[in-house]
This record gives structure tokens, sequence and C-alpha cells, in this order.
């Protein structure tokens, strides 16, 4: 792999990436680790023999003497390490920069510190430990496979833990962590297709994979932590070469001979077949690694998300790619470097069943609390003690409730943000100009489906970068800037929560998909069916009409994926899709929790919640703003603007309230784009809850959106000001919804007098 | 319009080999002069009366949603659910809180009725079929068995179907009531 092969023992590159490692890995307090590592500097030594390597020699005697310095007096263990680090980062750079016939990429020298900004710090983390969940799932699985054989869903779900550690790793350019996921997906996808038999060899090389893939993982956290360049594992070519082997046995076959080239050729054959190979294809893994890590950060200078890289968008054809390693060494950095060492922050992964209850009960104690501070007893006490108390345990409530409540509620920017980047990345790596604009990026959802959602996302809007927004020629000459728009909203609609991923591209394929639909088996012919059925095949497993399996995507797991998580949070997805204008993917969940600004307001007898967002202003209005068409159709005349008249009880069927208006209050809200004047009787207080399905066993509830509980322990409703104010607009339009035709009535059937 | 959905195939008297499967424990409680039982497996709790949110514009028989702990519960009133008129509160007047699985969820639910009885063991030998009502527009389809205890009459629920035909029944939400 390096010019400086060496006959007799193994080539100096080869001893320094052990070295490295080891240098990273090596403790100062653990002597064993030290020993190791001085062993490797000695072998360095050796390796370098000749003359013209004298410089390079020194540095490693340098090192075998500070070590052997460090095995006799401990103390100076920390200081050895250091010199340590520093020789074998500077030796680093002479054995790939100036060796000539190294097909390496100019490989910039880099400093003993890689600055990280705290966006990419947390991406990491965030990987780091889904990847190592998936791979804790992927050995249960293989262990199972073990005892009682394989089944196709595990080969699914294995396939998927690899693919998705492929697919993050990709764009965080963990290149050996995606070569070995690459190829074992590879493997894995022949068993999917039963030609290869997970069971023996191929178990047994996958459990392999998770070990060694699980090792280079711990190197990266490491390194990520103390701001070291990437490591490289031990030669991985030994355990790609034999899954490839353990692949191929199975017959190459037309769908999964090409994805078996790109992962198993890097060594052998430099420019890979699909467009975007990275830089994989060149020499060895070892080299890229190191100044992967900086590229996003640099370029990317304040923050992610105005969606629009800041850097000026590149004719992206495929050749930047290959300099993008280039750029990070001269790039500045966001921000200084302060001493360099950044911790990933530790999250707890808690079963989420526990965080409802302590939610549930929290709700619980607020209630006993109220009922304690308002028992008469209490009341009549004239204690002060009593009262400080009471004051505070109140306080306490109150904070612990926050805290329940923002527990399960996060933002969904931290997942679109990681979405706008990676948007960035897979643009580039294809070759193709993406923009992404962010929308509502404010919405809170339940954590447990931030996390969830991640997931599908990824995928969808990998194959909008690859397969809907077009290369920009192509979409010059169908009339459409060069830059392809890829828009991500969340907001609210109804009870729901929704997720939408636009693009602006070439849409969906329909003809492809029903051709492949038909080679796969899947449908007989396309006869009868409409065009949202065959959009909908997309989502069938094992399905992808890429026509080319790229490290991007292409596999058809996708979809598959996207689907499945969305429907394990009982949400949907739906697809529009235009030929020439984009495909929209909706993905619709439920709103199982999430907290509200509210508004609580009387009427009658009862009380309910406006949310603050829909709430223009309140007003007591005078007797000549209101005015009357045909004395059904009230209006509330507000400063020259006449806005529907809207009485709560009667819409409600409530009795109680007060009718006249400038006794009563009117609300103006505002939904889908409208404006219109709620009469209720009057504004109680304004506080912040968490919204409760009302139950499934209700059926529609028609301008409810859910409930919340009170502070006095009864449910309040949370209105759904979009129905109320779309329910004026129909009336408006002359569809007078109120008063359904009572022949539809169902009332009838269900009498029963036992 | 939910007569079709869940009618249960009457079965004809002397082969109903069901009963037996359906011996066990019930919860009976009373809708005016009427006596009703549940599987007491399908009960959760009973609860007393407590205040509970009228939710606008669901069907009838929903009187409303509660506060169990926290958690918000849907409390369907039985009585109208049986075309009787609406509960009126009294002090022997109580929530069951059910739960029961449909259509694969669970289902949380209050129900309230007049009275609460006992808990009553029943054999299969005082189990009968649901009897036919004689008239399609009655849905017997939710009544499990009649049995019969000393000279008492009571009609066991299946309380799954019971309030899944809540559910079903979105074409009633728009005319509870009239603005």
């Amino acid at each position: 792999m390096s010019s400086n092969a060496n006959p007799q023992g193994r080539a100096p590159g080869a001893i320094l990436e052990e070295a490295a490692a080891a240098a990273v890995m090596a403790d100062a307090s653990d002597p064993e680790s030290l020993q190791r590592l001085a062993g490797l500097c000695e072998e360095l030594r050796d390796a370098f023999r000749r003359d013209s390597d004298k410089a390079m020699r020194d540095l490693a005697t340098s090192c075998v003497e500070a070590l052997s310095r460090a095995a006799a007096n401990p103390s100076e263990a920390p200081a050895a390490l250091e010199v340590v680090n520093d020789a074998v980062t500077r030796l680093q750079g002479e054995v790939h920069h100036p060796a000539p016939a190294a097909p390496a990429e100019p490989r910039p020298q880099t400093s003993e510190r890689v600055d990280r900004d705290p966006d990419t710090v947390s991406l990491f983390g965030d990987f780091l430990q889904e990847s190592s969940e998936g791979l804790s799932r992927a050995d249960q699985i293989l262990m199972a496979v073990e005892e009682s054989g394989a089944s196709a869903e595990h080969v699914n779900s294995l396939f998927r833990v690899f693919h998705t550690i492929k697919g993050t790793a990709g764009f965080l350019e963990l290149q050996e962590v995606v070569e070995l996921a690459h190829t074992t997906e590879t493997m894995l996808n022949r068993c999917r297709q039963n030609e290869l038999k997970l069971e023996g060899a191929p178990n047994d090389l996958c459990l392999e994979a998770t070990a060694v893939m699980r090792a280079m993982l711990d190197a990266v956290k490491v390194a990520v932590e103390q701001s070291l360049p990437f490591s490289h594992a031990a030669d991985l070519s030994g355990l790609l070469a034999r899954i490839q082997a353990a692949t191929e046995s199975a017959g190459p076959t037309e769908e999964s001979a090409k994805p078996a080239a790109p992962a198993a050729a890097p060594r052998a054959e430099p420019p890979g077949p699909p467009p975007a190979p990275k830089r994989a294809a060149a020499p060895s893994a070892s080299e890229k690694p190191a100044p992967a890590p900086a590229p996003p950060p640099a370029p990317r200078a304040p923050e992610v998300l105005p969606a629009r890289a800041p850097e000026p968008a590149e004719p992206a054809a495929p050749a930047p790619v290959h300099a993008a390693p280039a750029e990070p060494a001269s790039a500045p950095e966001p921000r200084p470097a302060g001493d360099g060492t950044v911790k990933l922050k530790d999250t707890v992964k808690v079963d989420l069943e526990r965080v409802d209850s302590l939610v549930a009960m929290i709700g619980e104690l607020v209630v006993v609390e109220s009922m304690v501070v308002n028992a008469p007893e209490i009341v009549q006490s004239a204690s002060p003690r009593v009262r400080n108390c009471l004051g505070q345990l109140a306080k306490v409530t109150r904070d612990l409730q926050d805290v329940g409540m923002r527990m399960r509620m996060v933002p969904v920017s931290g997942v679109f943000q990681k979405m706008a980047r990676l948007t960035r990345d897979l643009g580039k790596k294809a070759g193709k100009q993406v923009r992404m604009q962010l929308s509502g990026e404010t919405t809170e959802m339940d954590r447990s489906m931030v996390e969830q959602i991640a997931d599908p996302l990824v995928h969808l809007i990998r194959n909008a970068c690859d397969h809907g927004i077009e290369p920009p020629d192509v979409r010059q000459a169908s009339g459409k800037s060069a830059e392809g728009t890829i828009r991500l909203s969340a907001y609210h609609e109804g009870g729901s929560i929704v997720i939408e991923i636009a693009d602006d591209g070439r849409g969906l394929d329909r003809e492809a998909i029903v051709q492949k639909a038909v080679r796969q088996g899947l449908i007989r012919s396309a006869e009868g069916m409409s065009d949202a059925d065959v959009d909908a095949l997309i989502f069938a497993p094992g399905f992808s009409t890429a026509k080319k399996v790229t490290e991007i995507s292409g596999r058809g797991v996708g979809m598959d994926v996207v689907k499945k998580n969305v429907e394990a949070m009982r949400g949907r997805v739906t697809i529009q899709s235009r030929t020439g204008h984009g495909t929209t993917f909706k993905l619709v969940l439920p709103l199982t929790l999430a907290i509200i600004d509210g508004m609580l307001v009387a009427c009658g007898q009862e009380r309910y919640i406006v949310p603050t967002l829909s709430i223009v202003e309140s007003l007591r209005p005078d007797r000549e703003m209101l005015v009357s068409m045909a004395e059904v159709n009230e209006m509330v005349n507000l400063r020259g603007q006449i806005l529907p008249l809207l009485r709560l009880d009667r819409l409600f069927g409530l009795s109680g309230a007060r009718s006249d208006p400038t006794q009563a209050l009117v609300v103006v809200v505002e939904g889908i784009g409208h404006r219109v004047g709620l009469l209720v009787d009057e504004v109680i207080s304004q506080q912040q809850v968490v919204i409760k399905t009302l139950g499934e066993g209700l059926g529609e509830t028609p301008y409810v959106a859910g409930g919340a509980i009170l502070s006095d322990g009864r449910v309040g409703l949370i209105l759904n000001i979009e129905q109320i104010v779309s329910l004026s607009q129909r009336r408006a339009a002359g569809r007078l919804p109120q008063v359904v035709p009572h022949a539809a009535r169902p009332a009838a059937s269900m009498e029963v007098r036992p | 319009m939910n007569a079709d959905v869940h009618k249960n195939d009457p079965a004809s008297p002397g082969t109903w080999e069901a009963a037996s499967a359906l011996a066990g424990k019930f919860m009976t409680f009373k809708l005016g002069n009427e006596e009703y039982g549940i599987e007491i497996l399908k009960v959760r709790e009973i609860i007393g009366l407590m205040e509970i949110t009228r939710v606008p514009r669901v069907t009838p028989w929903i009187r409303g949603v509660i506060n169990l702990r926290g958690k918000v519960v849907p409390v369907v009133d039985l009585r109208v659910k049986f075309g009787m008129s609406p509960t009126a509160a009294t002090e022997q007047t109580v929530i069951i809180v059910v739960q029961c699985a449909i259509g694969g969820r669970e289902l949380t639910m209050g129900i309230l009725v007049d009275q609460v009885l006992e808990v009553l063991p029943l054999e299969a030998s005082q189990i009968e079929p649901p009897p036919s009502f004689g008239t399609a527009e009655v849905d017997a389809g939710f009544i499990l068995g009649v049995a019969k205890a000393e000279k008492r009459v009571i009609f066991l629920l299946d309380i799954g179907k019971v309030l899944s035909a809540s559910e079903a029944l979105e074409m009633a939400t728009a005319q509870t009531a009239q603005a």
C-alpha cells in the first residue's frame, strides 16, 4: 500500500497505522498499553532502515526512548504519550505525503488536534449511540440465528442495521466504517435474496464484523472526545476479503454483483463503478478518515439552519468530491479552538413507559397539591410556617411538572438540522445542487417520535437527492433552475403532526415502478391501478427503482423502513407526485403528547383551551361593532375589518352562556389564513398544558384537538381553531354544516331494548 | 347502520356450546331496573361519579371525558347507548372503567351505570344464548348471553363490541349539538 514497502517486515505505513491507533488508545496509567506502543515504535524504527528515512527513524527512536523512560518512571508516561502522538502524526504526514507512487490524494498534514464544531460533535454523539444500539441488536439477532436459524425478518433487520450505519457513517465520512458496513450489507443482501444462507461462515463473519465495527466506533469516540484525528483500525482488508469471498461463493447474479463491486474492489481497482464512489476507491482505507471529519464543519460557518449551504454552490460535478479533502487544512475554523477537548454529551435511554408513568404521577401530584392547598382546614390555618411550606411545595410541584413535560418533548430542529447537513453532503456526492428549506423547526414532538422519525427522514431525503432531484443540466433543459430544492417542514394539522418532505425533482417514474414491480412479482400488471396505487408499490420490501446501487441509496430498503417506522408510531405516509414537478411525502403522525401555550376561556358552565398561537387579540365589543346579516349571520367590525362572529355556546350547544356580546368577550382567532371572532364569556388565565388525546373510544371529535388536565384536575378541551375557522368559511360559502340532514342520523339501528 | 357489522349469528338454543367458555365471574350492574353483566377480567376499576367534561359534537352516548389519574378517558352513558333516557346522577351512580382490546388496540373507557351490584360467579348451566329480538333493527350482537341466577335475569354484555360500535359511528358526530 505504500511505496516504502519493506521486504523483510511489514510496511512502515501499516505499522504506523497500528501505532497511531495504539497511541490514541494508550492510557498513561496502563503500563501494558504503553508497552504495546513501545513495541510498535521499535518495529517502526527498524522499518525505517534506509538512509533516506533517517528523519523518520529519528522520530521513531525518540518515541522508543520516551516510552522506555515512561516504563521506568510512570510519572513520565503522559509526557511520553505526547511525544509519541506528535511523532506519529508527523510520521503519518511523512510516510504518505512524499510517497510518489502512492495514488493517495494529497493529504494535508493534520496537526495533532482537529477542531470540530459543536454540531458535528453532537452528530457524532448521536451516530455513535445509534450505531452501538444497532450493533447490539445485530448481535442479538445473530445469536438468535445461530440458535434457531435465520428468518427473512432476521436478515432484513440485520440488513437495516448495517444500512443505517452505512448511511450515517457515509455522511460523517467515516470511510472504514462505510466500507465494512457496505461489504457486510452486500453479503446480507445476498441472504435477503435467498442466494446465500445466513448460517455458518456468513453468520460468523457478521459477528466478526459487528465486533470490528464496535472497536472502530470506540476509536472514533475517543478521537472525537480528544479532538484527535481519526486513527485507523487494524487492517480491514482481511475481513473484507473474507466477507467478499463468502458473498461470492453463492455465485454472482445480476443484482448483487454490482453492490459487491464497489465494496470489495476498493483496494483492487481504484475508480469504483458508481458515479460518486467516494474516495473509498483510493488506495487504503487508512488515509482518508483523518482529514475527513474536518470538511463539513469548516464551510458551515455559522449554523446549518439557513439551508442554503454557505459556500457558493460550486458547479457540482463529481470532480470536486475528490478535491474535498484538501479543503479542511486551510479552512478557517468557525470557533476558536479553546483547549480542544470536548465531551460527547452522555445520554441515558430510558424506557418510555417509565417516563410516561413519571409524567402521569407528576400529574397526580399536581392535583393532590392543589387539593391540599385548597382544603378548608389548610385555608383557615393562619400559620405562616404552613403558608411558607405550601408555597415551597407549590413551587417544587410546578418545577417538577415543567421538567416532566420537557422530558418528553423536543423540537424537531435537531433532526431537521441533521437533515439539512445530510442534504448538503448528499447533493455534493451526487453531483447535484440541492438546497434545503426548513420550516417549522420549533414544532415540538414527543421525543420518542423525534428519535424514530430520523431514520425515515434520512431515507426519504436520500431518495430525493439520489432519484428525485435531477442533475443541473437536466433541470435546466426542462426549464427549472439548476438548483433543486427539498422542502422539509413540520406543522400541526388537525390532531396530528405532519412532517413533509417535498422535492421539486422529476417525480416518481410510474412506468419504471410498474415494470420493476412486475419483474419482482409484486403485481401481474398495472391494470386497474390508480396512480396512487402505483406510488404505494415503492413501500414494498426490497423494492427499488434505482438503476444502480450507489453508496447513497438504491437498495430498496429505504421506503420499507420509512413505512415500518412511521406505522410503528401509528402514523401514515402519503405520497403526492407529479411527473416533472416533484414528489411530496407527508408523514402524518399522531399527536401523542405535546405542550402548547393556551388561554383558558369560559363559556357557560364549560371551560376550553384556545391555543395561544391562534389568538390574534381579544376584546369586549361595543354595540356599534356588531353587525348582522339576515339576523343570524353575525359579524364583528374590528377597525374596519369585518369578521364572522361565532358563538361558541351555539356551536357546541351549551347553555348558560352570556348572550349579549357586549357583556362577553370576542377572541379573534386565526387559522388557515382566515380570522374569526369567537364569542366566549371570559378569558380565565393563560397556561401551558400537555395535550392529551381524548381516548380512542370517542371517534371523531370535531372542533376539539385534544384534552388537557387543568389545574383543578378536570379535563379541559383544546379547541381546534383550524376546524372552527373552516366552518365559518364553509358557512360563508353557503354550506351550513350545522344543519345536517336528519336523515343521515343512524339512530335507530343502535337502539337495543333487551 | 351497525346492525349488520356487529351481528353475531344468532345461535339456536340447545346447540349453544359457548356457554362453557363464558362461565366465570361477571361484574353485574343496573341500568334502571335491568341487570347487566360484564366479564370481570375486562373491569379495571370502579370509581365514583366525578366531574365529566362534556365533549361537543360527538355521539350522544359519549357522556364526556374524565381525568383518570392524569389520563383522559372517555365515558359512555350506557343508558343512552341502549336507547334509554340519559343517566341521572344519584348517589349510586358509578363509572366502571373497562379495558378491552378493540381492533388490536387497548382501549380504556368508562361506562356510566346506575348502580353496581356484585361480582357474580356464573356456571355454564346458568347461561343461555342471546335471545333473538325478532327485528332486524335491533342489534343483539353485543349480548354474549343471558344468565339466570335465582329469579334474576342478567344480560351479559360483550363490552368490546358495545364500545367499538361507538367508535364506528362517525356519522353521528355532526348532529349531537344543534347550534
